[in-house]
């Protein structure tokens, strides 16, 4: 919908954002992750066919004076 | 007799302590013998505050001698979820790292139990910081209707020592379905009120746009009573609504001849149990006999909630637990640290695209509440699964278990709008099965109305888990 290839989450793709994040995992706790990982993110990824053309982000700050 | 003292509704208990034919002592005795008895197989407490309870509650009757009667959650003990801060009380989070922790100071739903007399009686278990799995270090709460069964999560604790007679309420809290579903699993009432309604300072997050604090009981007057007490503005957590806090309890016997109630039969994807459908269905057909008239509506967005739920808690869940989970990580339960850790990794154009997403399901609820006076709902689609099941069976399919049972909950935490879950029927092994009322924002009346409505004609709210009855079982008509 949006034109983009479906990406892939591999271990090193994730191995790169936890070094980004700076956190190092084990090869174990890479193993441990991925299959949540991959599935968190195909879940999200199936919100792209939603059409938000006319949608506000639901975080919105309402302009409400300050309490005394 | 101590077990039938345990079991009488709140609001009774509170009118005898009002009028003085029983004391908060006698009470808060009564509800730690039997919390004694009862406690270690249940698992459902981390703390019992004891003999604190107990001089809370002497207190409480020397004020009361002096003619100061704070309300009717006076004298009354009340357990609160152990993710709720309380001065000098212990509060773990469920979690091996905060295992002696002692706040300072009391959330702010603590303290407005404590200003309105009620009885501080222990902190209740639950899932590691709420989210996903108990703790070894805790271990699961086992449901008071069948030992070997789960009582769902995260508030397990607290609907467990509810349903078993362990205290008169209790708080939870609900980021997608936390109060409701333990609550659905243990055969009694739990409100997620508004968000913005109840504040949350003090209380530990989880996703800061999706959690509740509300409510859990045996009645839904006992509900409106504890509700009312916790409810209102606060300035110590700036989400909180200014609207005034309306008195509950003066709707609760109206009816529900002449309102509309939403239906929203079969959604897509959904898949739930022939019985609880059943039971469900046939409460829907209670309320309609009762005068209300059933609207059928469609929610093309509803199958989305889920989704967001589970990704927005545990990207707003991340950026708390982001220095625990580099310093202590090996501490954290696999799975919840797994909940947590896969936060940090979902890119932040797509957190962007799933609040857009919110947007159009608040807006689809927003044209369909505008229309119906609240929304019916199952719970759960399924009754309670055993302690340790990954995956339920579900209208014959074998499904993971989280993904089954939020199927229904979300929704309510997405739009921020009330809703209550009470018992509609038991299935065939006796295990509990509930539906939803959902209102309009700030409507809480509503759904107490409608709630209460239901429960006059049936009365499953006065049952009693078997393994724990000493009193004749009350019997309701069979919807």
């Amino acid at each position: 919908v949006l034109g983009q290839p479906n990406p892939q989450i591999t271990r090193e793709t994730l191995q790169g954002f936890a070094a980004y994040a700076g956190i190092d995992y084990t090869e174990a706790r890479l193993d441990e992750l991925m299959p949540s990982l991959q599935s968190l993110m195909a879940d999200i990824r199936a919100l792209w066919d939603v059409d938000v053309s006319n949608a506000e982000i639901a975080l919105v700050f309402t302009a409400e004076e300050p309490e005394a | 007799v101590i077990d039938d003292l345990c079991f009488e509704p709140l609001a009774s208990i509170a009118a005898r302590i009002g009028r003085r034919k029983l004391s908060s002592v006698e009470v808060t005795q009564a509800v730690l013998d039997r919390i004694g008895q009862l406690a270690g197989d249940l698992n459902c407490y981390i703390t019992v505050t004891g003999e604190a309870a107990l001089a809370q509650a002497e207190a409480l009757d020397r004020l009361q001698a002096v003619g100061t009667y704070l309300g009717p959650l006076h004298g009354v003990p009340i357990a609160l979820k152990d993710n709720i801060h309380t001065v000098g009380v212990r509060t773990t989070m469920g979690s091996a790292i905060f295992s002696d922790n002692v706040p300072a100071s009391d959330a702010t739903v603590a303290a407005r139990l404590r200003l309105a007399g009620a009885v501080l009686i222990g902190k209740t278990n639950l899932y590691e910081f709420a989210f996903g799995a108990p703790h070894p270090m805790y271990g699961p709460v086992r449901n008071p209707w069948d030992l070997d069964r789960s009582c769902a999560g995260s508030s397990n604790g607290s609907g467990c020592s509810v349903a078993a007679g362990l205290a008169y309420s209790a708080l939870g809290t609900d980021t997608g379905g936390s109060i409701r579903l333990p609550a659905a699993y243990c055969g009694v009432v739990g409100v997620k009120p508004t968000y913005g309604r109840v504040s949350r300072a003090g209380v530990v997050p989880v996703g800061y746009d999706l959690d509740h604090v509300g409510p859990l009981t045996r009645t839904i007057g006992d509900a409106a009573i504890v509700l009312a007490a916790v409810a209102g503005r606060d300035p110590a957590d700036p989400t909180t609504a200014s609207a005034p806090v309306p008195d509950y309890s003066a709707a609760l016997e109206k009816g529900v001849r002449g309102l509309r109630l939403a239906v929203a039969r079969s959604q897509a994807g959904e898949q739930i149990d022939a019985n609880v459908g059943a039971a469900v269905e046939k409460a829907y057909q209670a309320l309609q006999a009762a005068g209300a008239r059933l609207i059928e509506v469609d929610l093309p967005s509803y199958s989305h909630a889920r989704t967001i739920m589970w990704a927005v808690a545990s990207v707003e869940a991340a950026e708390w637990h982001r220095g625990l989970l580099r310093s202590r990580a090996s501490e954290y339960h696999p799975s919840v640290r797994t909940n947590f850790e896969v936060g940090e990794f979902v890119p932040a154009v797509e957190y962007v695209h799933m609040q857009r997403v919110r947007r159009v399901i608040i807006d689809e609820m927003t044209r369909v509440m505008r229309d119906v006076d609240a929304m019916l709902l199952p719970t759960t689609p399924c009754v309670a699964h055993p302690i340790g099941a990954q995956t339920v069976t579900v209208g014959g399919c074998e499904q993971d278990m989280w993904t089954a049972l939020t199927q229904y909950t979300p929704l309510a935490n997405l739009t921020g709008q009330p809703a209550l879950t009470l018992p509609c029927g038991f299935s065939e092994r006796g295990l509990p099965i509930s539906f939803q009322i959902l209102g309009r924002r700030l409507d809480e009346s509503m759904v107490f109305r409608v709630a209460r409505a239901y429960e006059r004609e049936f009365e499953w709210t006065l049952r009693r888990p078997p393994s724990h009855r000493t009193a004749p079982q009350t019997s309701g008509p069979v919807p």
